[in-house]
């Protein structure tokens, strides 16, 4: 009895330690992965730039666990300085684009199902550009599909369905017209902003 | 004995069992945050930019991108529907249906997670090119020798397969029963 009583403490401590162990690892894992998806895809393409990423053959895959019947194409870009444009135009009977954080959490999809047949025109923002973006929209916002992002850098990724060996040329031809490039937010000139009575962008009671 | 060696032991206990626990829970056989039907799991969360913890380990660890949750599932299957491990010295058979989807592709990979080498250039099938029973449901067929049907060779040692639903009416997996998917049944091993 006495020696149970003695050990009980170092057993609750022992169950305790590994509880926070346990936890502490699970937390720890996305931190301590080597190969993440967006160190893998850097290492085939620059930034800013559409890259079609080379079809997996055994031994050898910029993506683990591929799907050998989607065809890939991406591109890393960062917000910090302006927002980004990604233009699709219909690759092939289904594709989709999904954005992805750098440490491979997708935080937007969407699949050609929601797409009319002039293709997509995707706007990625930050909070304070998608802001500003608002603030005096273009004629053409309604066209446009505007996606805030989570965090400045950015991995957009199109996949696109190659239903047989011999339409591969097409599709990758057609993931040659992707854009990808930076655009410049459209601001009032500041003259405009400072006349008296103008309702925007901040109203101010007379 | 000494308090040192009681404080040690139990130290090393806890090391043991904590990241015993995290392996198991991250990618061992019961995985949290996972889906399973059948021989088959998913992880319904993976495309969420609020997945669990225990999901994020799980796909740091794989290094896939996952598909966003609008996109659809991945589905992976180690084993065979009796809880065998998937071996290229084995036949199996792949049969059933899918949940609704626009697309699937199921791919025969590596215990690695790579494109398994085969003695043909075929990975998988996907739902434009596999021949249907007058059903709607599908037979695959691996095997050394050439079947007719749909026929593809296994890779040699361990191997997984891969199902993909895209555009997917189901999202959550949550309601999924394993008539739902393919079994896997194993053949004649050599």
């Amino acid at each position: 009895m006495r020696a149970v009583l003695q050990t009980l403490p170092f057993v609750l401590a022992g169950l305790l330690l590994a509880g926070i162990i346990h936890i502490v690892a699970v937390l720890a894992v996305p931190a301590l992965a080597v190969g993440r998806p967006y160190e893998r895809i850097a290492a085939v393409g620059p930034e800013n730039v559409v890259v079609v990423l080379p079809d997996p053959v055994p031994g050898a895959s910029v993506l683990p666990r591929p799907d050998p019947a989607m065809a890939m194409a991406s591109c890393r870009f960062s917000l910090a300085d302006r927002p980004f444009r990604l233009a699709v135009s219909n690759p092939s009977s289904y594709w989709a684009v999904a954005l992805y954080t750098r440490s491979g959490a997708n935080f937007y999809t969407i699949t050609n199902r929601a797409i009319g047949r002039q293709g997509l025109d995707m706007r990625v923002l930050s909070t304070v550009q998608l802001a500003r973006l608002r603030e005096s929209p273009p004629a053409d916002i309604d066209d446009m599909v505007l996606v805030e992002a989570p965090e400045e850098d950015v991995l957009a990724l199109v996949r696109a369905f190659v239903a047989n060996p011999a339409e591969a040329p097409l599709v990758k031809e057609s993931f040659a017209s992707i854009d990808c490039e930076p655009f410049s937010l459209p601001t009032p000139p500041p003259s405009e902003r400072r006349r008296p009575g103008q309702p925007i962008p901040s109203p101010r009671p007379q | 004995m000494s308090l040192i060696f009681k404080l040690l032991t139990t130290l090393a206990i806890a090391v043991v069992l904590g990241l015993g626990s995290a392996w198991i829970a991250v990618s061992g056989s019961r995985p949290v945050g996972a889906v399973v039907a059948g021989p088959w799991v998913t992880w319904p969360n993976a495309g969420r930019p609020d997945a669990d913890p225990y999901t994020r380990a799980h796909l740091a660890q794989s290094g896939m991108l996952p598909l966003g949750v609008g996109e659809g599932l991945t589905f992976t299957a180690r084993r065979d529907s009796s809880g065998e491990p998937l071996d290229g010295n084995c036949e199996y058979r792949v049969v059933g249906r899918t949940p609704r989807a626009v697309l699937w592709t199921l791919t025969v990979l590596d215990d690695r997670g790579g494109l398994a080498t085969t003695p043909l250039p075929r990975f998988g099938f996907h739902s434009d090119e596999i021949l249907r029973r007058p059903d709607g449901s599908f037979e695959i067929v691996l095997s050394t020798t050439a079947v007719p049907g749909n026929w593809l060779a296994p890779p040699q040692g361990p191997f997984q397969l891969l199902l993909r639903l895209y555009d997917a009416l189901l999202t959550s997996g949550a309601s999924l029963r394993a008539s739902d998917l393919p079994a896997i049944t194993r053949g004649a091993c050599s």
